[in-house]
């Protein structure tokens, strides 16, 4: 049996996943084999087997049940908790969709992986870049640590009245899911009082108050139904920030909300960086820095909802920008870069777009001197194609 | 429950778009009318969601789920679970599915369902086509029959293919319950859908259903049909409890031709295709008839 105290230990972030549903109870979980997320679905029979976590466990025979199950689950009223990776998330698609539509509540653990082809199983972020629009909280973890404590996170966002919508939380494939960190496990206790049971108030099956849900709206209702859930997903930014501050108050881990950042201060230079590479470019923003370069990097922690406002006030007074992205929409840019480029709208900052790490490739410290070498060489000048590809065979750096 | 005492209205309420003759609009009626107030349904994208739940307008008088083609029975299966840990396991969850969404698209779902004994009802009307998308050959579609995919020109005869059997596929998964119905057959369709709303476990219910456009006959003769489609041996009401199987009426295999020949989708049949379907008639009543004789397997 897991211990109730809090406790460190020394695990992967597959277990600290699994260890954080846990802790949050969910009564329905219905999960599907796939790399890298694979032990999640073992951990997570276990714990039921054993007592941890008293849940309904369904044995499902594919993705699109797993989230199709608890979907269901939560439109029932219960809160639940799926994973998955890759093909097995675009195996859901029509589901995730449904799903964000329908204003259910559900927590997802997606492994980044890359989606074929070519295949591959190692990190990049081209398995979650397409359910950008399913209207699903997308968030984006750098370590352990952060992966517990935002699965804890997420559902207090998600079922907030205000939001009701479903998050994924998304942590790298492989540099996360299976390699082990210490990880601080919060006692059973204090995350009960910061995430109490589920009570929905909302529309939910119930035969005493019949109602239906996920029908076909016709154009003359339709607008409506979508403009509500666009104010969700702006509702949901104020929500993450008393999230955030609710623990970074009670367990002293102040992620930032939406985004965080590193020697931003006095920056000249900028570097915009997700998932675990933000902790690769601290380093390299620390050596750099130690060098007299004034460095400093912004950590993108949702992209859904995208925090355009943040990213303005952030990188309005930089020198020159560099957006980092792990995923590329072919004949346009990387996802991150439209973004961030979206949200800068009418300033002039030249700006670069990095694509680097395709299907696992390493991102070394050298890597990230180069990227942070480009934008400060770029003398005031937008560049006429903004992308470059960074430790790619036959392209010059 | 006799016929006579069932609540005139249930709550699968007026008002839906349904076309006229349509039986699957008849099943739910009389579905609801049967399984009543402590029922949780579901209908997947086909025919009976379209003129049945179209918001504002709606015809199910009960907690209602509207989720994707493929995956009714794992809908089914979220919402069972979840109201067992909610402690109502007393309620009906119910889905109402077509053939292409029970025996194509949705297969891998019901088969996990039945395989895990989940506990849900799921009924399908089959009405031997994708009706709602205009007329396209399924997996249920008869021998020799027209649809927009299977079409009878240059040669072509119809649906080169045999039906897919669904209640003998959930047989294989030793289901808890598997019946077929016909509305035709209104006191055995009663007694079926009240033992399956009774049990617990995965209970499967397959109903005949015509589809007047895609069958292409007059409104009206519908009840004759599935009544008719009894008698020749075309649709066999048989019920599989916990793997024991009864046939409930042993066809007269007559009329066939006169059956086939009612309906515009077979108009263009030849009697030496005729004659296959009869031999596939028969095929299958003694492969059900060899299944019951084997229910001794159990002792
Ligand atoms: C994934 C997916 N593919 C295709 C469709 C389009 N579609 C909607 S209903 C339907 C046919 C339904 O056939 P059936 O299940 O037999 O029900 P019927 O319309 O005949 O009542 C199709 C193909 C869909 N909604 N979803
Ligand atoms: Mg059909």
């Amino acid at each position: 049996m897991l211990p109730k105290e809090s406790y460190d230990d020394l695990i992967t972030a597959n277990q600290a996943v699994a260890i954080a549903a846990v802790r949050a109870k969910p009564k329905v979980i219905a999960v599907y084999p796939i790399s890298p997320q694979t032990p999640i679905v073992g951990f997570l029979a276990q714990y039921c087997a054993s007592g941890d976590l008293d849940a309904e466990y369904v044995r499902v025979e594919s993705e699109h049940s797993a989230m199709t199950v608890v979907a269901a689950a939560e439109g029932t009223g219960v809160r639940t908790f799926t994973s998955t990776a890759s093909q097995g998330l675009a195996y859901m698609h029509e589901v995730v969709a449904a799903t964000g539509g329908m204003r259910l509540p559900v927590v997802m653990f997606v492994a980044n992986r890359t989606l074929m082809s070519p295949g591959g199983i190692w990190p990049e972020y081209s398995d979650v870049m397409p359910e950008r629009d399913t209207c699903w909280l997308q968030v984006f973890v750098e370590d352990n640590q952060e992966v517990f404590d935002m699965i804890i996170q997420a559902y207090k966002i998600a079922e907030n009245q205000k939001v009701l919508l479903p998050i994924m939380v998304c942590g790298d494939g492989f540099i996360l899911t299976h390699t082990a960190d210490t990880v601080e496990i919060l006692s059973q206790r204090d995350v009960d009082d910061f995430l109490p049971p589920y009570e929905p108030k909302h529309a939910f099956l119930d035969v005493e108050k019949p109602l239906a849900q996920g029908i076909i709206v016709p154009p003359e209702y339709h607008m409506e139904a979508k403009y509500q859930l666009h104010q969700a997903m702006r509702n949901a930014k104020k929500v993450i920030k008393e999230v955030n501050d609710e623990f970074a108050e009670k367990f002293d881990r102040d992620y930032g909300g939406l985004i965080d950042s590193y020697r931003m201060e006095d920056a000249d230079y900028a570097l915009v960086v997700v998932g675990t590479t933000v902790s690769t470019t601290r380093i390299v923003v620390d050596t750099l820095r130690e060098k007299g370069e004034k460095v400093g990097l912004v950590k993108l922690r949702f992209f859904r909802p995208f925090p355009v406002d943040e990213i303005k006030e952030m990188l309005v007074n930089i020198k020159a920008i560099g957006v980092f992205d792990r995923s590329l929409s072919y004949g346009s840019t990387g996802q991150i870069f439209g973004e961030v480029r979206n949200a800068l709208y009418g300033e002039t900052i030249p700006i670069l777009n990095f694509i680097a790490g395709l299907g696992g490739r390493d991102i070394r410290e050298k890597d990230i001197k180069t990227m942070f070498r480009k934008i400060s060489e770029m003398n005031n000048k937008q560049p006429e194609d903004p992308i470059v590809f960074i430790n790619t065979r036959g392209i010059l750096e | 429950m006799r016929l006579k005492d069932l609540e005139d209205r249930g709550l699968y309420v007026s008002g839906d778009s349904a076309c006229a003759g349509c039986m699957a609009a008849n099943i739910a009626i009389n579905i609801m009318r049967i399984l009543g107030k402590n029922t949780i349904g579901s209908v997947p994208p086909s025919c009976m969601s379209v003129f049945g739940s179209i918001f504002p307008k709606l015809n199910w008088d009960i907690p209602y789920f509207h989720m994707q083609f493929s995956n009714t029975a794992s809908t089914l299966t979220g919402i069972s679970r979840a109201l067992k840990v909610q402690g109502k396991d007393d309620i009906v969850v119910m889905g109402l599915a077509g053939d292409g969404g029970t025996g194509d698209i949705g297969l891998q779902d019901l088969s996990a369902a039945a395989q895990r004994d989940e506990n849900i009802l799921y009924i399908c009307y089959n009405n031997q086509a994708y009706e709602n998308t205009g007329i396209q050959a399924s997996g249920q579609t008869p021998y020799a029959s027209w649809s927009n995919t299977t079409p009878i020109i240059n040669g072509h005869i119809g649906n080169p293919n045999f039906p897919k059997d669904i209640p003998r596929i959930l047989m294989a998964h030793d289901a808890t319950y598997v019946a077929t119905v016909s509305t035709a057959y209104i006191q055995d369709f009663i007694s079926k859908i009240e033992k399956a709303k009774n049990m617990k476990g995965f209970r499967y219910i397959e109903a005949l259903s015509v589809c007047t456009s895609g069958w292409k006959i007059p409104s009206q003769i519908g009840p004759k049909l599935v009544k008719e489609a009894v008698k020749t041996g075309y649709w066999i009401l048989m019920e599989c409890e916990k793997g024991k199987l009864t046939l409930n009426k042993t066809p007269e295999f007559t009329g066939l031709k006169e059956f086939l020949l009612k309906q515009g989708r077979f108009i263009h049949i030849k009697d030496e295709e005729i004659e296959v379907i009869a031999k596939h008639i028969k095929r299958r009543w003694n492969i059900y008839k060899s299944l019951e004789q084997a229910n001794h397997f159990d002792e």
